[in-house]
Formats: structure tokens, C-alpha cells, sequence
């Protein structure tokens, strides 16, 4: 089985690196967690990560700017992202705890480890099926 | 009589005497006819003329006497009439001097005046007033030489008048104006003055000066137009009785009070004529407490009904009146109606109370105000070392062995303690995200049938009966939908845990008028709503213990609870008011009699909706 790789950008080390340990412990993904999201396109563009995880109030460069310039790089625009932030509320109507807004699925920080799980999976599988 | 005697005597002796004289001549004239007849004749008439010398001579005798006695008579008679005469003289010198006593020394003008009204005689009182130094100096002279023209023009008409008529004038009040401008005030008399014959040959008239007596009645009369004027203007309604509790004076707004036609029209008059038994009555036994004890009443309050929707309050102050001797002779009293200033009191109590609710309430909301921002702000920053310490538990949780239940146990109780934390920062969220709202018109049922719907198998669970009232065809309302159900969930959940061994659930929802709008402290939206407005009403009923009544006004504080620790965040109610109120509406708790709670939320009907 191939592991798919797994991007985080964050500016919170601490965090990151618990959910890369957590996302590591799984043994299904290659992680790569970087805390200066002015680096993001490069290292995405040297690492060719299957997914990203992006926090959404960072300093300089935000979320939202990752993803627009993702957005620009042919090589990256079509790399799902998953919004990981405290300032959503995890969903219960959606199966993963995921909302869904400007066509970006945003989930909560303080969502629990299974759940990031799942909408990892899910985001990887769709992605796969697409 | 003894002089009239004598005159009788001498009257028939001259008679007999004469007749002697004619018998002689006629003796004589018959002697010259020479007969018998004739001798016999002239016989007889000798011997009749010798008694006629007789008695002629008898006469002569007394005659001579009645002389004597009758000239003692008249030096008597003569003596009497002088001493009367000496007697009326001495009564005319006396009643000479009363006269000029009189007319010198009364302090009154007096004056005689002729046909033409000049001046005959006048006192010295009046030469004074006159300015002049004796009261001959003013004879001959007229009213016009010392008056102006207007006073003595009308001096000369009433005089005028007087001659003409022959009858006086009597205590007319004058002013006198003098031709260097003095004036004063006089009361005259003036009269017709006539000769010892009754004809009339001139006026005469006394009169006195009342200048000062005149200026104390017209300041009296000011006074007294004063006063009248001034309690005729009081609104207040004055009167003085006697002790008969006859009104003896009387103002204008009394009159009005009880319909008299005048102030006047009730005088005489007592209180059982204007006012009703009970209030004669009462009147009667303050009046005869107020005479006997000379104790006053002072802003007695009362009420007075003087139709039968229309009852006054009334206060009323009494006091008497007491004569030169202390003694209560009448009450002077005054009714004001206080109606008007009492409503306006209530109003302003109710005004302030209502001022004060609002400031509590600016208070209230300004403090939630603050604790949303404040739970915003804290809620974004506990969320990162909140999803850090996730993680590591997570991560920590594979590295602790299977059979290490110490360990593992540890893990759990860490697990539900970042659970219950992130239960706290989703409700700090919710009560600070509540703000933003996306309104559109809805049907309020749908999204309580949702509501419902969400919490169904909890219900079942929790062996609750749910009863729905809802009305149908209800206009639709301009509301957020998730947020209303949000609310919806988060009040039938309180009901289920009030309700811990089951009950009923009575969800109702109606069209109607708002009646009244209950303040709430908090609530800062409440003046969206007015009386009489369309409005959609939702009721949630439980049949749990209800809340305690101590507790009523903290229920809407963020972080009160008295669920058991763990079970309730203190932010459900919170958050619920505040999406309420940012739609224009309120929600409020009351204890139903019958036990439980009825949470009532109250929406307005927009006036566009169908």
C-alpha cells in the first residue's frame, strides 16, 4: 500500500507536529509539517503532497492566501485541502465534522483525532475516485 | 272772672243810666202836651228817671271801685309779661349761643345760601376749608368762586333742584375739587330753607369731610375685589360656612364644581343641596368636630364620585373661624382635585421605574455585550493548546499498554475533560457568533417539527411525551432558521433534563396580539416589540419541578446552571435570548401553576408577511 503524503502548514509547531506524530502513528502517510506558511508553495512543490492541511489564521501569508497561490501553481491547484481551524465548530451534520464553505471543507481544531482521521481518508479517497 | 263781672255790671248801668236820659227827654216832651193822661205819664217817668239817678249813681260808686282794681290788675299783668319777656329773651340769647356754638365748633361745613346760591351765612369750619379768614369774608360769594367748574356746576343743580322742589338731599357722597385742583371727599346734607311763612328763600346744608373714610372703603374695596378675584381665579374650591353650614362666601370654581348656576346661587344654602348623602355626611361630622374642638383638618385625602365613571380624589383642608372671643363661629375650607397631579405622580413612578428597568437592562446587555467579546476572543485562544493537548493525548493514549488501567483510565478522564472544555468554547462561540444572523422567511412550524425531529430519539429515551400544537396556515417570519432551531433544541433539552423521569412536552404555536410587553432586565431588543403588534408565539411546556423563583433573574446569565457539573455549560439559555433578540423578539421563562416550566418565545409577524 502506498502511503499518501500528507502536508500540514501551521504556524502553531506544537500542534503540528502532535498531529504529524498522531497522522505518523497511523502508518498510512508520509507527513511533512512546516510553521512559515511563506514556505508552503516551495515545500509543497518539492514534496508533491496528496493532501494539505492548512490552518486558516496564520501570521503573514493566511490560509486563505496558501491556497489561493496553491491555486495558481498548475502543479499544486488540484491537491485537496482540508481548513483546520479554531474558528469553526465541528459539524454534526456532516459525517466528518466538516463544513463546507467557498468550496473548501473547513474542520474544527479541537475536533478529535478520529475525526480529523476520517475527513483525511475521505478528502484522500475522493480525490482518488476524481 | 271778677274783671268780667265787673265789665257786666257796667255794661247794664250805662244801659239804665241811658235809658234814664231818653225816659227825661221824653217826660219833657210830654209835659208840653199838657193832659191828665200826659201828667200821669210824665208821674210815672219821674219816678222811673229818679231810679235811673239812683242807679246811676250806684253805678258811678262801683265804677269808680272796679277802676281801682283794675288798674292793679294790669301793673300785675304788666309785671308778669315783662319777666316772660326777659324769660324768652334769655332763651333766644341761649339758643343764639347754641346755634353759633354750633355752627362754630362742629367739625362740619354748614352754610346758608339764597335764591341765587350765594352764600348767606357759613361757619367758620367752612371759611377754614375755604382758605378763608373769617365767615363774612365768604358772603355773597358761590360754589364757582372756590370750586371748578364740574363740582360746582353739579352743587348748583342739586340746589337747583332743592328750590324747584322743596325737597332735600341727604347723605350724598361728594368729591370735592377745588379750583386750584385739591379735591377731598364730603358727605352732604342739603335742605330747603325756609322763612317763619314756609316760603322758601334759600338752601342751607352741612357737610363733612370722609376723605380719609372714603380712602379706607375704596382700599377696603380693592381688598375686597383683590380677594374675590384671587379666589374666584384658585382652582381649588373655597367656601366659609357658618356653623348652620350655610355657605357665606363662595368661589367661582365651587360654583362650577356642583353646578351652581353662581357663586351667589349658593349662598344660604348648605352642602346637602350639591353633594350626595355620603359625603354630606361625612362633611357634617368634620364640620361639627372642627367647631367644637377647633382642631383643623389639614389635605385630608378622599374620594369623590361625581358621575359614575368618573371618581376624583380629592384633598380637602378645613379650618375655623373664630370670632373676637376665640370662639368657632364658621369653617373656611378648600377641596382640590388632585386627579390630574396624582395620575401624573403614578405616571412619573411608573415612567422612572420603567427608566430604571431600561438602565438595568443597558446595563445587563452591555455586560453580555462584553462577555461575548471577551468569550470570542478567549473561545479562538483556548481552542489551539485545547486541540494541542487532543493530540497529544491521542498520541499518548497508544503509547500506554493495554493492561495498564491506571494509565488508561487516566487517559479517559483526560479525554472527557477536553471534551467538556470544548463544550465550553463551542457555547462562549455560539453566545459570541449569535450576532450574525442570515434571515429569510420561514414557517416557524417547519423548523419546530425540525427541531423536534432532531431531539425524537432522546424523547423516546427519556420516556417523554411529546404533544404538538401547532397552528396552522401561520404567517411566515423573517427568521435564521439554524440559529431558531439551535434555540428550539437547546430549550427542549432543558425541558428533558428538568424532566428526568419522564413527562409531557406540550410544543404550541399561535398567531396573536401582543398585549402587553414584559421588560426583561437583558433583553435589549425588547422595545422592537409594541403593543398591539402581530405576533407569532412558541411555547414549550415541560412538566418538570420548574425553576426556583430565587433563581429567575439569573436563569439568562452566561455560565448559570443548575444541571450537575459536566451536564450543563451555563450558556444554552444565554445564547438562546441572545439569537432571539437579534430577531427583534424575546424569550421568556415563567413556572407554570400546575408544576414545570413554559419557555415562551415571542417573534413579530412582519407587517409585509401573508
Amino acid at each position: 500500500m502506498i502511503s499518501s503524503k500528507i502536508l500540514i502548514i501551521d504556524d502553531e509547531p506544537d500542534f503540528s507536529a502532535l498531529l504529524k506524530a498522531n497522522l505518523d502513528e497511523t502508518g498510512e502517510f508520509i507527513v511533512q509539517d512546516i510553521n512559515d506558511s511563506a514556505l508552503a508553495v516551495r515545500v509543497a512543490k518539492k514534496f508533491k503532497p496528496d493532501l494539505c492541511i492548512i490552518d486558516v489564521i496564520m501570521p503573514g501569508m493566511d490560509g486563505g492566501d496558501v491556497v489561493a497561490r496553491f491555486s495558481k501553481e498548475p502543479e499544486l491547484k488540484d491537491i485537496p485541502v482540508i481548513m483546520l481551524t479554531a474558528l469553526v465548530e465541528e459539524n454534526p451534520d456532516s459525517s466528518v465534522g466538516e463544513t463546507h464553505t467557498c468550496g473548501l471543507p473547513f474542520l474544527s481544531k479541537t475536533s478529535d483525532f478520529q475525526t480529523i482521521l476520517a475527513c483525511i481518508r475521505k478528502h484522500l479517497r475522493e480525490d482518488v475516485l476524481t | 272772672m271778677e274783671n268780667q263781672t265787673y265789665s257786666a255790671r257796667g255794661r247794664i248801668c250805662t244801659a239804665i243810666t241811658l235809658a234814664g236820659i231818653a225816659l227825661a227827654g221824653l217826660i219833657w216832651l210830654i209835659s208840653q202836651l199838657n193832659t191828665s193822661a200826659g201828667n200821669q205819664i210824665v208821674a210815672t217817668l219821674v219816678i222811673i228817671s229818679i231810679i235811673c239817678l239812683v242807679f246811676l249813681t250806684i253805678y258811678k260808686t262801683e265804677t269808680a271801685n272796679q277802676s281801682s282794681q283794675c288798674s292793679d290788675y294790669f301793673i300785675e299783668k304788666n309785671k308778669l309779661l315783662e319777666e316772660q319777656l326777659n324769660e324768652v329773651t334769655q332763651e333766644n340769647h341761649t339758643l343764639e349761643h347754641y346755634f353759633s356754638t354750633l355752627m362754630e365748633e362742629i367739625p362740619a361745613n354748614i352754610y346758608f345760601k339764597d335764591l341765587d346760591s350765594r352764600f348767606l351765612k357759613v361757619n367758620q369750619s367752612l371759611a377754614k376749608t375755604f382758605d378763608c379768614g373769617h365767615p363774612t369774608d365768604l358772603l355773597g360769594k358761590a360754589d364757582h368762586d372756590f370750586f371748578n367748574d364740574e363740582h360746582a356746576d353739579k352743587a348748583l343743580k342739586d340746589e337747583k333742584q332743592i328750590l324747584a322742589s322743596g325737597k332735600k338731599i341727604t347723605g350724598q357722597v361728594e368729591l370735592e375739587t377745588f379750583s386750584n385742583g385739591r379735591h377731598g371727599w364730603v358727605l352732604t346734607t342739603k335742605m330747603p330753607f325756609r322763612d317763619r311763612n314756609g316760603r322758601i328763600i334759600g338752601t342751607f346744608g352741612m357737610s363733612s369731610d370722609v376723605t380719609e373714610l372714603i380712602e379706607v372703603k375704596n382700599t377696603l374695596e380693592r381688598e375686597r375685589n383683590m380677594l374675590r378675584s384671587l379666589i374666584d381665579s384658585f382652582p381649588d374650591k373655597i367656601f366659609v360656612r357658618n356653623a348652620c353650614r350655610e355657605y357665606t362666601l363662595v368661589n367661582k370654581a365651587l360654583a362650577e364644581w356642583v353646578g351652581a348656576e353662581t357663586p351667589d346661587a349658593m349662598l344660604g344654602k348648605t352642602p346637602d343641596e350639591f353633594y350626595a348623602e355620603d359625603v354630606v355626611q361625612l362633611g357634617s361630622s368634620e364640620d361639627s368636630e372642627i367647631l367644637s374642638t377647633g382642631n383643623p383638618i389639614i389635605n385630608r385625602e378622599w374620594k369623590y364620585k361625581k358621575s359614575e365613571d368618573d371618581i376624583r380624589i380629592m384633598l380637602t383642608t378645613k379650618v375655623p373661624l373664630l370670632d373676637e372671643e376665640g370662639r368657632s363661629w364658621g369653617i373656611v375650607g378648600m377641596d382640590r382635585d388632585i386627579t390630574t397631579q396624582r395620575k401624573t405622580r403614578e405616571d412619573l413612578l411608573i415612567a422612572n421605574s420603567n427608566l430604571q428597568h431600561a438602565q438595568e437592562q443597558l446595563i445587563q446587555a452591555e455586560k453580555m455585550e462584553s462577555i461575548g467579546r471577551l468569550a470570542s476572543g478567549v473561545a479562538h485562544e483556548v481552542k489551539n493548546p485545547l486541540a494541542m493537548i487532543g493530540m497529544g493525548i491521542e498520541l499518548l493514549s497508544k503509547r500506554i499498554p493495554e493492561n495498564d488501567d491506571t494509565g488508561q483510565d487516566t487517559i479517559e478522564r483526560m479525554k472527557r475533560g477536553i471534551n467538556r472544555a470544548k463544550k465550553i468554547v463551542e457555547g462562549l462561540v455560539n453566545f459570541s457568533s449569535a450576532r450574525q444572523l442570515t434571515r429569510e422567511l420561514k414557517d416557524i412550524n417547519l423548523v419546530i417539527s425540525d427541531a423536534i425531529s432532531l431531539n425524537e430519539y432522546q424523547f423516546r429515551k427519556a420516556n417523554i411525551h411529546v404533544v404538538q400544537e401547532l397552528a396552522k396556515d401561520l404567517p411566515a417570519v423573517k427568521l435564521d432558521a439554524t440559529k431558531v432551531e439551535q434555540v428550539l433544541v437547546n430549550l427542549m433539552i432543558n425541558s428533558q433534563h428538568a424532566m428526568p423521569d419522564g413527562g409531557t412536552l406540550t410544543i404550541r404555536s399561535y398567531a396573536t396580539q401582543l398585549e402587553k410587553v414584559i421588560k426583561d432586565e437583558g433583553a435589549r431588543t425588547a422595545d422592537h416589540l409594541r403593543e398591539g403588534d402581530g405576533v407569532i408565539r412558541i411555547e414549550i411546556d415541560d412538566t418538570g419541578s420548574g425553576f426556583e423563583e430565587k433563581h429567575a433573574n439569573q436563569i439568562f446569565d452566561p455560565f448559570f446552571t443548575t444541571k450537575p457539573t459536566g451536564v450543563g455549560t451555563g450558556l444554552g439559555l444565554s445564547v438562546s435570548r441572545k439569537i432571539i433578540e437579534l430577531h427583534e423578539g424575546t424569550l421568556a421563562l415563567t413556572n407554570l401553576e400546575a408544576g414545570g416550566v413554559r419557555a415562551s418565545i415571542t417573534l413579530k409577524i412582519p407587517e409585509t408577511s401573508s
